[in-house]
């Protein structure tokens, strides 16, 4: 009689086994105390945890913006950019994401004061803007997204991006995600 | 059904008495009994689950399924070293077989098909949902997440949890996952399939895990399915068993002029399997259990990956389902499964580009109906054949590739003789054509050969078998000119031995 495995059981609490295999693992399990026990414990772990807010941005490049990453030469040192073509005339703002692998935060805007549209930033000699960032040591990912003013963030709410993230979430804004690495420091 | 000790002996002796009954099909099995059962090797304790007197064996006081009986048995039970005899070896296999027959029925095919409870405002949504996708439709974003991100996120947790991967990896995992799920269902692969075709096609499993994945496949599916089947891993040889010793491409023909059966082939495929599991000594009734599942699994793989490249198919099967909710979540969470796997091998990175299930690139070793253009040509260089004696090489060739000898004459034959369209594409599609069709061709030409026969012999015998040839000649082939007594001789020793005209 082989005995039941972890990844058996763990497979069959997520309801991802075959029905065929489903009838004698729930019996063996019932004849063995001791997986009971171990049921309970792997059903705790794999309980969700409180939700938090979601920015809903697309995987990396499955989103509708052409944005890259560019290393850039800096004085003496290396910079890095987001490059990015605007998709049409329309007014549009630009916010700018990052996660550093604790989840997304917001780079710009940050308030009312500082909101950025894209013929705010420089150009490249293609015609694209260019905004300027350092890379944290490792890897991050960046997300830009160009929003129209009603679809951006409303400061007088009080929740200011609940509009953008729907937005967002509705597939309405222009936006791309790009991995990039910075160097780690020695 | 749990059974008490008593009832699970009787359940034996009955699996006994069945095993001894003659019939073509066990209990539960629609294929025919595989012969040559009579090479396994139960051993002693696989020889008591299924053989030993009751009394013999130690007394279970708890109730079980059948199953779990079979196992506990099996980890306790000693007996006896089993009987050498040919026909005892075959029985206690054939019972095991009528055990393994009582849970394809129910576990195999029921745990697939019932139970899914109808949920009329949810299936709706469901169906909303599905059609949504199939129209890439971004407005059915939330109400697929609400939906589907549940199963699909436990299950994503559940290969971090059995990695053992820290909690913080986990959620960023999963936390990405939520964001790529919907892309992944709607958006094509880098094959040009999105995420829900196959999930559609893990859905459709729940109409029947085998059979019903059949339903969405076209020609072309079907083809490449006959195919798939002739040419990989151990279903080469469930072909050869089923169809003989004939080519690949011949027993794709045959499988596809049958895959409406598959689910009989492939219960065929799984007495095989097991038999030679059996033959090897392997005999925990676990282990047998989990050879079919695995076996059964692989088989509605392949079918998967043809199913999803019928995209509208496959939806309008799907959306007939009763229950299609319950079956639609269920489903998700095997997918999930599965995508989590890659995903994990990838470090998270959601590559959307790739797809879950590896698309199907089996060629198609099918070939195409034999063209009527070369009907004549084959025919007349067949006569030609017959009448230079040579019917038996032409066989061994047809079925062997080779004559086993160098005689010149059948090397001419081939070499010199044989319309320039019959060797275009080398030997072996003629090979094949002459396999399927030798018998028929015969018997067609057997006219021919019998008007040759009843020629008078003498000085106008040239001319009388050449008025008989003209009649049908093929122009790719020139008139012999010589050798007429010797093609007589050859005619009349070979009716005796040519199949009689068919019917028309």
């Amino acid at each position: 009689m082989s005995a039941v495995s972890e990844l058996e059981l763990i497979r069959h609490l997520c309801g991802a086994d075959d029905p065929d295999e489903r009838t004698d693992l729930r019996e063996r399990i019932a004849e063995a105390p001791s997986l009971l026990a171990r049921v309970d414990v792997l059903e705790a772990a794999l309980a969700p945890p409180p939700p938090t807010p979601r920015w809903p941005l697309p995987p990396v490049g499955w989103g509708a913006l052409a944005l890259s990453g560019e290393a850039r030469a800096m004085g003496g040192d290396q910079g890095h950019a987001l490059v990015f073509e605007p998709p049409d005339g329309a007014a549009r703002l630009v916010v700018v994401l990052w996660n550093r692998g604790a989840g997304w935060e917001v780079l710009t805007p940050t308030g009312p004061a500082d909101g950025l549209r894209p013929e705010d930033l420089p150009q490249d000699g293609r015609g694209r803007r260019v905004i300027d960032v350092v890379l944290p040591a490792g890897r991050s990912t960046w997300a830009v997204a160009l929003p129209c003013p009603e679809q951006g963030p409303d400061w007088a709410a009080p929740e200011p991006w609940t509009r953008f993230r729907a937005a967002l979430f509705a597939g309405e804004v222009p936006v791309q995600v790009v991995p990039l690495s910075g160097s780690v420091q020695p | 059904m749990r059974l008490t000790w008593d009832e699970y002996l009787s359940l034996r002796r009955d699996r006994l008495a069945a095993a001894g009954a003659s019939v073509q099909c066990l209990p539960g099995w629609s294929c025919e009994t595989v012969a040559g059962l009579e090479a396994v090797r139960p051993g002693a304790a696989g020889w008591a689950v299924v053989c030993a007197p009751g009394q013999s064996l130690p007394r279970r006081r708890d109730r079980a399924t059948a199953a779990r009986h079979d196992a506990w048995l099996h980890a306790r039970a000693e007996g006896p070293p089993a009987p050498e005899t040919p026909e005892l070896r075959a029985r206690w296999a054939r019972a095991r077989l009528v055990a393994l027959g009582e849970r394809l029925s129910e576990e195999g095919h029921r745990s697939w098909t019932e139970g899914w409870r109808e949920q009329p405002s949810e299936d709706a949504h469901a169906a909303a949902v599905l059609a949504g996708l199939g129209s890439r439709s971004w407005t059915v974003r939330a109400e697929a997440e609400a939906l589907l991100l549940p199963p699909v996120l436990r299950s994503f947790r559940g290969v971090c949890l059995a990695r053992r991967l820290p909690a913080a990896v986990r959620e960023r995992a999963v936390g990405e996952l939520r964001e790529a799920v919907f892309y992944r269902l709607c958006l094509p692969d880098g094959a040009g399939r999105p995420g829900w075709t196959e999930l559609a096609a893990r859905t459709l499993e729940t109409a029947g895990p085998v059979s019903a994945l059949l339903g969405p496949l076209g020609e072309d599916q079907r083809r490449r399915a006959a195919s798939c089947a002739a040419s990989r891993g151990r279903w080469g040889e469930t072909a050869r068993a089923l169809f003989g010793p004939r080519s690949r491409a011949l027993r794709a023909r045959a499988l596809l002029d049958e895959l409406d059966r598959w689910e009989v082939h492939l219960n065929t495929h799984l007495q095989l399997r097991l038999r030679a599991r059996w033959a090897a000594g392997e005999t925990d009734p676990d282990g047998d259990w989990r050879q079919l599942v695995q076996s059964r699994a692989r088989a509605r793989a392949r079918l998967r990956a043809l199913a999803g490249e019928r995209a509208e198919a496959l939806l309008e099967a799907v959306l007939a389902l009763p229950a299609l909710a319950a079956r639609l979540r269920d489903a998700a969470s095997r997918w999930a499964w599965a995508w989590a796997w890659e995903e994990l091998a990838r470090d998270f990175s959601f590559d959307l580009g790739r797809p879950v299930l590896a698309p199907c690139v089996q060629d198609d070793l099918i070939p195409p109906p034999w063209p009527a253009a070369w009907e004549a040509p084959l025919d007349s260089w067949l006569l030609l054949v017959l009448l230079r004696g040579r019917l038996d090489h032409l066989r061994r060739w047809a079925e062997t590739g080779s004559t086993g000898d160098r005689d010149s004459t059948w090397g001419r034959l081939l070499a010199e003789a044989l319309p320039a369209p019959l060797s275009a594409e080398g030997h072996g599609r003629l090979q094949d054509e002459l396999r399927q069709s030798l018998s028929r061709r015969l018997s067609a030409l057997r006219p021919v050969v019998v008007a040759v026969a009843q020629l008078q012999p003498g000085r106008g015998l040239k001319s009388a078998v050449l008025r008989i040839l003209e009649e049908s000649w093929s122009p790719w082939l020139p008139l012999p000119r010589a050798g007429f007594p010797s093609m007589q001789r050859a005619a009349r020793a070979l009716l005796p031995t040519l199949p009689a005209e068919e019917a028309p």
